[in-house]
């Protein structure tokens, strides 16, 4: 948990999909692959840039496959360092709860092979 | 599957077949849309003609009727909009996220005359559409079909939702001696057990990177929280029933993989 003032917020459902779909493009639409590059990459270098953290709102979607997850939040740790990017990121998460564990872990895991 | 063995063992010998459910009382909606996904699959109809007749009884001719199966069959009873159910194929993608949420929208109305949001039941959906992908066509670029389901149960007042490919199931997805260096390091004895340990996180996935084996661990999860029910899988020679924990070997091996779930208010 950081106590860093919260910069950028991200709606899944309102800036990307209500229905958030695979890990990659070639598997289908609204993949965790495109959000990662064209949503939460670049919101979360803004974040960074501003000392600051990104608020992503989890909120509004039919729901979430792990693979989505895994690819936008674990990639984002395989792309940048994963304490940083666990610092910079807080959820909102009031329909499915335990969504930002299983998001943390991935983070924490990202680069386990 | 008895019944399909019997039928696709006629298409085998080139025969056509008639399928006579007159005397049939009761057919559950998974049974219903397995068995459109194998009449609609030419590697087990040999490109063979087929015909049959409707169920004699009327709950369960409605039942076929309501379903959404004579959308796939050529038939008199070919409905335009079925109300309780809907049977759906593989389309465009792969992962069809938009139909995921029509089936999810079809079923929540009728339990709740409203669109209620199910997580579990849309991570399940999309978990077992990824899953054909990344094993159903054996490791080749063969794109397998899928088919999925929702059926609602007036009297039952409960959402059943089916999942199935004919690919070739989850343990014959890859090199053989892969699977059976696993099974020997893991000291597992039979694909039984280590469908068990897979649904637990109790090893990785057979892609062998660890971050990308929790897709069927994550339905098991669902089932735990209670937000799925009845969870039932079958691939290969495993048959498993999640809820009470029966898991056994199978004499007659199902091609493919086969999920089934239900939702109750």
């Amino acid at each position: 948990m950081t106590t860093a003032t919260i910069t950028a917020e991200l709606s899944v459902a309102k800036d990307f999909s209500e229905t958030p779909g695979p890990r990659c493009r070639k598997d289908g639409e609204f993949s965790g692959e495109g959000f990662l590059e064209r949503h939460l990459e670049p919101a979360y270098l803004k974040a960074r840039d501003e000392d600051g953290v990104l608020l992503i709102d989890l909120d509004g979607t039919a729901g979430y496959a792990t693979s989505f997850l895994e690819e936008a939040f674990g990639g984002l740790a395989r792309r940048y360092p994963r304490e940083n990017v666990g610092e910079r990121l807080e959820f909102k998460s009031d329909d499915e709860a335990y969504l930002v564990d299983d998001i943390r872990t991935y983070v924490r895991e990202a680069n386990d092979k | 599957m008895e019944f399909l063995d019997k039928m696709g063992r006629q298409f085998s010998r080139k025969h056509s077949v008639e399928i006579d459910l007159s005397a049939t009382n009761s057919m559950t909606s998974d049974a219903i849309t397995v068995l459109v996904s194998h009449l609609k699959d030419g590697r087990f109809t040999h490109g063979r003609p087929y015909r049959g007749n409707t169920p004699a009884n009327e709950k369960l001719k409605t039942q076929f009727t309501e379903s959404g199966f004579f959308k796939y069959v050529m038939s008199a009873h070919k409905p335009k909009n079925p109300e309780h159910g809907s049977i759906r194929a593989r389309s465009k993608f792969k992962v069809d996220s938009r139909m995921a949420l029509e089936l999810i929208v079809l079923a929540t109305k009728k339990l709740y005359n409203k669109y209620v949001k199910q997580g579990s039941v849309y991570k399940t959906l999309l978990e077992c559409m990824n899953n054909t992908w990344d094993h159903a066509a054996g490791g080749k670029a063969q794109r397998e079909r899928w088919w999925a389901s929702v059926y609602y149960d007036d009297e039952a007042q409960k959402a059943s939702f089916t999942f199935v490919d004919n690919g070739v199931g989850i343990f014959e997805s890859r090199d053989p001696s892969v699977l059976h260096d696993a099974l020997v390091k893991l000291r597992v004895k039979s694909n039984t057990e280590m469908l068990r340990k897979m649904l637990r996180k109790e090893i990785p996935s057979i892609t062998e990177i660890p971050y990308r084996g929790r897709g069927i661990p994550s339905i098991y999860d669902c089932f735990l929280r209670g937000e799925i029910e009845n969870l039932i899988v079958i691939t290969n020679d495993v048959y498993a029933n999640v809820k009470s924990d029966k898991f056994r070997t199978l004499n007659r091996p199902f091609r493919g993989t086969f999920f089934y779930w239900e939702v109750s208010k």
